[in-house]
């Protein structure tokens, strides 16, 4: 068995040993990292309480496979801080603008954004590589122009119809994957 | 609606792009929320968006939140989120009564006690460089419009593409002509020698930039800081912490204050 799995099955049997030890190796480094990066120490701990039952749902639907759990661990942790932090500022929810933040509301939209992240950069890696490479400068914002540029199309309307098409085609794969449908039931 | 129609779409891309007029984005507003199609369209781009860009927002569905908050609420979550809330009480409880042994600690043993650790654990200190050092991070003249912007924005420009000898050959041909250090000069001069491991050479550089009396000579000691972590010199780098930690107003105080904690 795998150490991260050794982890992971303690802390859903609620094993105070493991647990303890997790947060021993882990909790520290992260806590540096919290209050480096604009927290509190009670910040550090929510994110950390955040991260691990997130780690614990994700781990029920599927076993997770990691080969470095202090690794992944960390990830997650500044995952959720970055998103705990645009929470703050930003976050907007559909049909209804809500004043947030609750605790939960705050772990409950990092499990669902990851969950759209997941199923959106799978998708993405299925174009071809010239789609990729248009979307990408495209969705971070260039301008067609920019790209015009950067990759040495003959026009802007030729730039325009390359976006059009690969955009469709990362729609359709999205659409049609059995994840969209359940997170759209 | 045909959703493959070029005018929807680049209509989709204005709405998500906020290039969008009031009276027009109100329009589309009330098309998208009579459209279930072009809701769905809409916020699916609006998504892959966010995924590249910060900058734009990612939408959610309120009735998908509260879904997986219900979720948490269930026993079985509520009793794992208690276990890992006790076992931070405990952790926090160890942790405290370590610190409380240290209180009676002297000054003086604690600070054996450190130069000790640091002497026996040199991998510790590259660990700190690897968190700490911020070379990406130096001041930058973009904006600054004096007269040597020209030159300083050439230096800012090479720096950003690695290309740290030709720095090097350009400062020290103007060193010498210069009655004045320029200290911003200085700290692109210091980072590049470090960058091409001439070690000794950013050193005494940075030395320089020590004395120079400018509002940015504190930067030096933070840099020679990061040189000290990196090559493992215990000794060297306490003496260092010690400088920067006793003035406050010293560049990246704090942060020395967190290693010299830490350590």
């Amino acid at each position: 068995m795998l150490q991260s799995e050794r982890y992971l099955n303690g802390l859903i049997e609620k094993d105070n040993v493991v647990t303890l030890k997790i947060y021993k190796k882990n909790f520290p480094k992260i806590e540096l990292y919290i209050l480096r990066n604009n927290g509190e120490r009670e910040d550090a701990k929510d994110v950390f309480h955040d991260a691990l039952l997130y780690l614990i749902i994700k781990h029920k639907e599927k076993p997770l496979k990691i080969n470095s759990f202090e690794a992944y661990l960390f990830t997650t942790c500044k995952n959720i801080w970055r998103t705990k932090l645009k929470n703050k500022k930003e976050w907007v929810i559909k049909d209804n603008s809500v004043p947030l933040i609750s605790k939960e509301d705050d772990l409950s939209l990092f499990i669902l954004k990851e969950e759209y992240l997941d199923l959106y950069r799978d998708m993405f890696q299925l174009l071809s590589e010239n789609c990729k490479e248009i979307l990408g400068k495209y969705f971070s914002g260039q301008s067609y122009e920019d790209i015009l540029n950067d990759l040495s199309y003959s026009s802007i309307n030729t730039v325009r119809q390359r976006v059009f098409k690969c955009k469709s085609k990362i729609i359709k794969l999205i659409k049609a994957d059995s994840r969209f449908l359940k997170l759209n039931k | 609606m045909n959703l493959e129609d070029i005018n929807i779409q680049n209509k989709i891309e204005a709405y998500i792009l906020g290039k969008m007029g009031a009276n027009e984005k109100k329009a589309f507003k009330k098309l998208i929320s009579t459209t279930p199609l072009l809701k769905e369209e809409v916020n699916i781009q609006q998504s892959l968006h966010s995924v590249f860009n910060e900058n734009i927002k990612f939408k959610f569905d309120k009735n998908k939140v509260n879904k997986i908050k219900v979720q948490l609420k269930n026993n079985e979550f509520q009793e794992l989120s208690d276990h890992i809330k006790n076992t931070h009480k405990v952790f926090e409880k160890n942790r405290n009564n370590k610190i409380s042994f240290y209180k009676y600690a002297s000054v003086a043993v604690a600070a054996i006690f450190i130069l000790f650790i640091i002497i026996f654990n040199p991998n510790d200190l590259n660990d700190y460089y690897n968190e700490y050092e911020n070379w990406e991070d130096l001041p930058s003249y973009i904006e600054q419009g004096n007269n040597e912007t020209d030159n300083l924005y050439k230096i800012e420009r090479y720096y950003n593409e690695e290309r740290y000898h030709e720095i090097i050959k350009l400062i020290n041909s103007n060193l010498n002509e210069e009655t004045n250090i320029n200290p911003e000069k200085l700290i692109y001069l210091g980072a590049s020698y470090f960058k091409v491991n001439d070690t000794k050479k950013a050193l005494k550089t940075f030395d320089e930039l020590t004395i120079s009396g400018h509002v940015l000579n504190s930067r030096g000691y933070w840099y020679k800081l990061l040189i000290y972590l990196k090559t493992n010199n215990a000794k060297k780098t306490s003496e260092i912490l010690e400088i920067i930690t006793s003035n406050p107003s010293y560049y990246k105080h704090k942060e020395a204050i967190k290693i010299h904690e830490s350590l």
